[in-house]
């Protein structure tokens, strides 16, 4: 049975005083599945759930979200949808209760619904405890969670998640995948944007990948991957990675690709056993500290260099 | 119902922000009954009685004769017993006389700025006025202070135009009683003709609402009030949008299903809350304080209209406002424009200084401001019990300049609006 479409978008095109912020982007969300935006920052993520919760106009091009047109039936789509951008959206002088009645009253819920939503929500992501605490008191982790029940507070079927994530700690970062996938099993139909990889990987049944306002490609998380074909990742570990050693790794890789942090380089190879004695070599000449040496399973960082020659932070 | 609960979920939610900051508290409340305290003690008092200080020379030696109906020394005993009575009943004398020995002795006391006036009686006095012929006094005055100049010519003058007066009315009574039986009554008039060639008479007259204390704090109370209108209105109409930008909420209250409007709506609600919030204090202390603040719409139906002028002020603040924050990128920067316009107009437009203390242009301008026309409306109807006749041909004026002002300011908003997103 073929899945219920629920956001429809087709060559949207944004352009902010003639600079192209999306460039003809086009894809299909189904029902109950997590769609990651990944790419990033300046890939046109923002812009793209901007425009899909009726907050901008398009340029051109045409997008539906549960089957209304998100410019002839703004206030239709507003209604529908829920949208957690990346700053705390929550007021820090009012408590965490006062701020989901307040948007509650936004959406229109009668006081005593509004209340029992909120209490619901505030459960749900673990804030019921500190509801009557002003925001101002919060961590970054429990106004994050805050963002995500003010996002439901009208209990959408489509949800709009721009980098709901940015700025916290992995621990609570973790804690806010947790709820997610929480919703995720709900079956409400989210559209994730973010720029973390681990993220779009774990949490999305399938992931666009935006650069310079286009889809570069759209398949889940494993597809993607495998679309690196015969290419295998070979993976460095150093003490400390120098341009010297960069350098040095360079001609090895397929194309001149690498991907680098603090301590590590990842090289790309058709043929991984001919490559591991020669990285070694190039390593210890260019003065590395070498601490390993191993094949590694290809992540979506490696599926975007691939695809525009480019990392993805 | 979606808009109107929307409308009110954004009001109630500036409002509590507004109750929970104490600097907004502070220019709302606090700041408006500090400067009421300070009317109170500083300006809202009736000027009080004049006391001058005046230095008597003696230099008539025809003053001791002895035999003689009327002295220099019976002018300084009536003068040392002339009072003014003030508005709480107290007796105030006028003259507080000291003797001096000499002319020069005076004069150095009045150089020194001991005295505001030296009274000399020359030689000869006593006994011209005593025997009916003109009788000269000397007055020296202390110049430097032209109002205390004319203060203390106009106090002395009058009291010697008094006594003079008298005095003619005792001779004329004296010659009168030693005429012929059948001398005509027209003689004695020709007397007085010639004693007073010309009659003035004086009447003082206060208006009744600004007799006193009370009315001068009704006075004050009301300009306050204008004055929170112009300052707090006005910062509030230049933060609408910027204050939600900066907070980062606009993008997410505009992904609500609300429109422009009702975001307008809603702030605009919270702002006239604040503002009535601010009027209700400003009231409540003035009257605490005794100003007199008339209020009885069945008895003076100007009255009714008051709401609506406030009501009509409150929208042109907010409006003028909202029209600043086109200028203006920040909360911080929208606050501190509004305050920087709003302070100097204050002042300058006659809601807080007097109209009547302004230059020329200036007053032209305070008399067309529209925020002065509606104050000075509500001060005549609650302050100066005025009717109808002041109130209703303002009104008109006053919902154009609102609806036209108000109106600039939602298109300013519109625009701000599309440029924060």
């Amino acid at each position: 049975m073929a899945r219920e479409v629920l956001v429809k978008v087709h060559e949207l095109v944004k352009e902010y005083n003639g600079t192209p912020a999306l460039r003809g982007v086009s894809f299909e969300a189904y029902e109950g599945e997590v769609l990651g935006l990944l790419g990033p920052n300046g890939a046109g993520k923002t812009t793209l759930i901007n425009i899909l919760a009726g907050i901008l106009l398009p340029t051109n091009g045409r997008a539906e979200v549960l089957g209304h047109d998100v410019v002839a039936e703004s206030r239709a789509v507003r209604a529908l949808v829920g949208f957690c951008p990346q700053e705390t959206v929550a007021y820090e002088d009012l408590s965490a209760l006062e701020n989901m009645l307040f948007y509650a009253g936004l959406y229109g819920l009668p006081r005593s619904e509004a209340k029992r939503r909120a209490r619901e929500l505030l459960e749900f992501v673990g804030l019921w405890d500190v509801a009557k605490k002003r925001v101002k008191e919060f961590s970054g982790g429990m106004k994050k969670r805050l963002n995500l029940a003010i996002a439901l507070v009208n209990d959408p079927r489509v949800l709009l998640l721009d980098e709901p994530t940015t700025g916290l700690d992995p621990r609570a970062r973790k804690e806010v995948w947790r709820y997610i996938e929480g919703l995720k099993a709900e079956g409400r139909t989210i559209l994730l944007a973010t720029h973390y990889m681990e993220e779009a990987d774990r949490l999305s049944d399938r992931v666009a990948i935006m650069d310079l306002g286009r889809v570069v490609a759209l398949d889940t998380p494993e597809a993607l991957k495998k679309s690196l074909g015969e290419l295998s990742v070979v993976e460095v570990k150093v003490a400390e990675v120098t341009e010297g050693l960069k350098a040095a790794l360079m001609p090895l890789s397929e194309g001149g690709k690498l991907i680098t942090g603090e301590d590590y380089v990842r090289l790309y190879t058709r043929d991984p056993d001919a490559l591991l004695p020669e990285a070694v070599k190039a390593a210890l000449e260019a003065g590395a500290k070498l601490e390993a040496i191993h094949i590694t399973e290809p992540t979506l960082e490696d599926v975007f260099l691939k695809l525009t020659g480019r990392r993805l932070r | 119902m979606m808009g109107f609960r929307a409308i009110l979920a954004i009001a109630g939610r500036d409002m509590k922000s507004t109750v929970r900051d104490k600097m907004a508290l502070f220019w709302l409340i606090l700041f408006p009954l500090l400067m009421l305290t300070f009317s109170y003690f500083l300006w809202a008092n009736p000027m009080p009685p004049v006391t001058l200080d005046v230095g008597v020379v003696y230099e008539d030696s025809t003053a001791d004769w002895g035999n003689l109906t009327f002295t220099a020394r019976n002018v300084t005993e009536i003068m040392a017993k002339v009072v003014v009575e003030t508005e709480e009943g107290k007796n105030v004398t006028v003259f507080c006389l000291a003797e001096y020995s000499s002319r020069e002795e005076a004069l150095d006391a009045l150089k020194g700025d001991k005295l505001d006036a030296v009274l000399v009686f020359p030689e000869g006095f006593s006994k011209n006025i005593s025997y009916g012929l003109p009788a000269r006094v000397e007055l020296y005055i202390r110049g430097g202070d032209t109002y205390r100049e004319q203060v203390t010519r106009a106090v002395l003058t009058e009291f010697f135009d008094k006594l003079s007066d008298e005095v003619a009315k005792r001779r004329i009574e004296i010659i009168a009683e030693h005429l012929p039986p059948e001398a005509p009554p027209e003689v004695v008039d020709f007397m007085r003709g010639l004693a007073w060639p010309v009659n003035a008479s004086v009447s003082v007259v206060t208006p009744k609402a600004l007799l006193g204390k009370a009315g001068l704090m009704g006075w004050f109370t009301i300009a306050m009030i204008g004055t929170e209108f112009l300052i707090a209105g006005m910062i509030a109409g230049a933060v609408m949008v910027v204050e939600e930008k900066d907070k980062k909420t606009l993008r997410r209250l505009l992904a609500a299903p609300i429109g422009p409007w009702d975001l307008l709506i809603g702030k605009t609600l919270s702002g006239l809350a604040s503002l009535a919030l601010s009027a209700a204090a400003c009231l409540a202390f003035g009257l605490a304080l005794g100003a007199r603040i008339n209020w009885d719409p069945l008895a003076n139906p100007a009255h009714a209209l008051v709401p609506v002028l406030l009501l009509l002020g409150a929208l042109m603040s907010l409006g003028m406002g909202l029209l600043i924050s086109m200028l203006a990128k920040s909360t911080k920067g929208a606050e501190g424009l509004a305050t920087a316009v709003s302070w100097p107009l204050m002042f300058l437009t006659g809601i807080w200084y007097p109209k009547w203390l302004l230059p020329g242009p200036l007053r032209l301008l305070a008399d067309y401001f529209p925020l002065t026309m509606a104050i000075d409306a509500v001060r005549s109807a609650v302050v100066f019990n005025a009717g109808l006749e002041v109130v209703l041909p303002v009104l008109p004026w006053l919902v154009l300049a609102t609806v036209v002002i108000y109106g600039l300011g939602a298109l300013a908003y519109k625009y701000v609006l599309k440029r924060s997103l």
